[in-house]
């Protein structure tokens, strides 16, 4: 794809609405409920009205089916379109994808993209998301926060990163978590009180790693002519990307993640802007150190400069590109399908001008990217990049 | 978890190693055409696409990338566990618990497959271990 000229007769998609239903862990919360919450607050935040909507994605890992028509029959919206997605915590982005690809395309103008998750209702709930039967690395003891302790001892060994420094990232997290509303968790730590949490898998601490969170996320989309006509301010997608990952076998450095690398590279040919153009980002940071990696996948600095940039402050709120000023998986808390359209929600916020005291002065182009899925034998799952302005 | 091939403790997967005199041995495939190598086993090569692949039998020995000590429980595993990353001379990471039993480990150590024991089900695997001096 990116050897190849993008197609020239795609319309221009915006968003006109975002909601979330409140993030953390509610068992005694239906998932429907979590996801009618997010709908609402979408609809109602776009002005459409249930009946104008014309195509919807719902995304889900954990149980039942048919996860789009049981949220959407609640807010009045049915015999439409109706699709319904799993793409690990990619799930929500991918959502997203689909729904651009439908309306830039022109089999409709206005849809709905959901994610939704109830992990304390789930298989997973309390415990670490299990390994398949045939997960030959799963079997013989890795698990999420070790693939990613893994890749901290590589960063520790080729990039000088120390403890502290995975340390700041999650201060950084719950220092915009703790302006944010939304977020689970909204205490400041110092980087002392992250480094003397439980330790997890060495270097990763109990607070370097996303919580289990029950929560939803939707984006009311619509073609740019669409918003005019209805007089909605559109946020404009000026890229949206998914990629798969590649073969293992191929990997060369294990402070990457390749197809990372390429959805975002493939992003901003397709946006005509670099990363120097970025006002705000918002990116998959499960683990404190994984932030680090993104950072050079998306380009935010040239390789080998990730500690470098976090230590400058430029990544933090009131810095040059502030990355995950909702707080993040880290501290605003990770349902896993719920993510890639919430940080989509949270980018729209930065570029709007209403994320209060978070806000990015005068933010104009923003980037959230999101990544899911860990097998053996490839990678990882998907890659997915948007990139929106105002 | 000392070495015992006569052991009849049924192994952690089949098909993926072999336990014999000289310890434990990964079973991979070479691709005839492109000469690549894969572990696990493969019927087609997933960089040609040809299918004539060679079973061979991949080296003991290899040099550590990284590994981590992990705190939390895990199937198969008490912690603290250690686990990590050895690249192999068939240019093949391989992810597989490691022995360190208290030696210093670092980039580049070179380390040799060793019996390991999974305890739930005390079933058969293997592990890395520095090759003693």
């Amino acid at each position: 794809m990116s050897d190849e000229e993008a197609p020239r007769n795609l319309r221009e998609v915006c968003v006109i609405g975002i909601g979330t239903s409140q993030f953390g862990k509610f068992p005694e919360r239906p998932f429907n409920a979590l996801g009618v919450e997010a709908v609402r607050a979408a609809l109602a935040d776009s002005g459409v009205s249930p009946k104008q909507i014309q195509m919807a994605y719902g995304a889900r890992i954990f149980l039942e089916q048919i996860t789009a028509q049981v949220v959407l029959r609640d807010v009045g919206i049915a015999g439409i379109e109706m699709i319904n997605v799993e793409n690990a915590c990619a799930g929500g982005a991918t959502a997203v994808r689909a729904l651009w690809k439908d309306i830039a395309s022109g089999f409709c103008d206005i849809g709905i993209a959901f994610g939704v998750e109830s992990m304390t209702t789930s298989p997973v709930a309390g415990k670490l998301i299990a390994p398949s039967k045939d997960d030959l690395d799963g079997q013989l003891g890795s698990n999420m926060p070790v693939v990613f302790a893994l890749i901290a001892k590589r960063l520790m060994a080729t990039h000088g990163a120390t403890a502290e420094d995975f340390a700041q990232v999650s201060v950084k997290s719950h220092q915009a978590a703790a302006l944010n509303p939304a977020a689970q968790y909204r205490k400041t730590f110092t980087v002392e009180e992250i480094m003397a949490s439980r330790m997890v898998a060495e270097p990763i601490t109990l607070l370097e790693c996303c919580p289990n969170t029950d929560g939803a996320a939707a984006v009311v989309m619509c073609s740019t002519a669409m918003a005019k006509k209805l007089g909605k301010t559109p946020i404009r997608f000026l890229a949206s990307v998914l990629r798969s990952s590649d073969y293992f076998f191929r990997k060369q450095d294990l402070t990457s993640f390749d197809a990372g690398k390429r959805a975002a590279q493939d992003a901003y040919e397709m946006a005509g802007i670099g990363p120097e153009d970025l006002d705000v980002v918002e990116l998959h940071d499960a683990f404190a150190p994984e932030e680090l990696l993104h950072y050079e996948d998306l380009g935010l600095c040239k390789p080998g400069e990730s500690i470098a940039l976090l230590r400058s402050g430029a990544t933090s709120l009131g810095g040059r590109v502030p990355v995950n000023s909702s707080g993040g998986l880290l501290s605003l808390g990770h349902p896993l399908s719920a993510s890639g359209v919430r940080t989509i929600c949270d980018v729209v916020q930065q570029l709007r001008g209403t994320a209060g005291p978070r806000q990015k002065e005068g933010a104009r182009i923003g980037l959230a990217q999101m990544l899911g899925g860990n097998v053996n034998g490839l990678e990882m799952g998907a890659a997915a990049v948007h990139i929106l302005a105002r | 978890m000392s070495a015992d091939p006569q052991s009849n403790a049924p192994p952690f997967q089949a098909g993926v190693f072999e336990i014999d005199s000289e310890g434990p041995c990964l079973l991979g495939s070479r691709c005839q055409s492109c000469g690549r190598h894969f572990f696990p086993r493969a019927a087609l090569c997933l960089d040609c696409l040809a299918s004539d692949l060679l079973p061979v039998r991949l080296s003991r020995s290899g040099v550590l990338e990284c590994f981590t000590r992990v705190h939390m429980p895990a199937p198969g595993f008490k912690p603290p566990y250690e686990v990590g990353y050895v690249t192999l001379p068939e240019k093949l990471r391989v992810f597989a618990p490691i022995q360190s039993d208290g030696r210093t480990l670092e980039v580049g150590t070179k380390m040799q497959l060793v019996p390991f024991r999974l305890i739930d089900g005390d079933r058969q695997a293997y592990a890395f271990a520095p090759v003693s001096p």
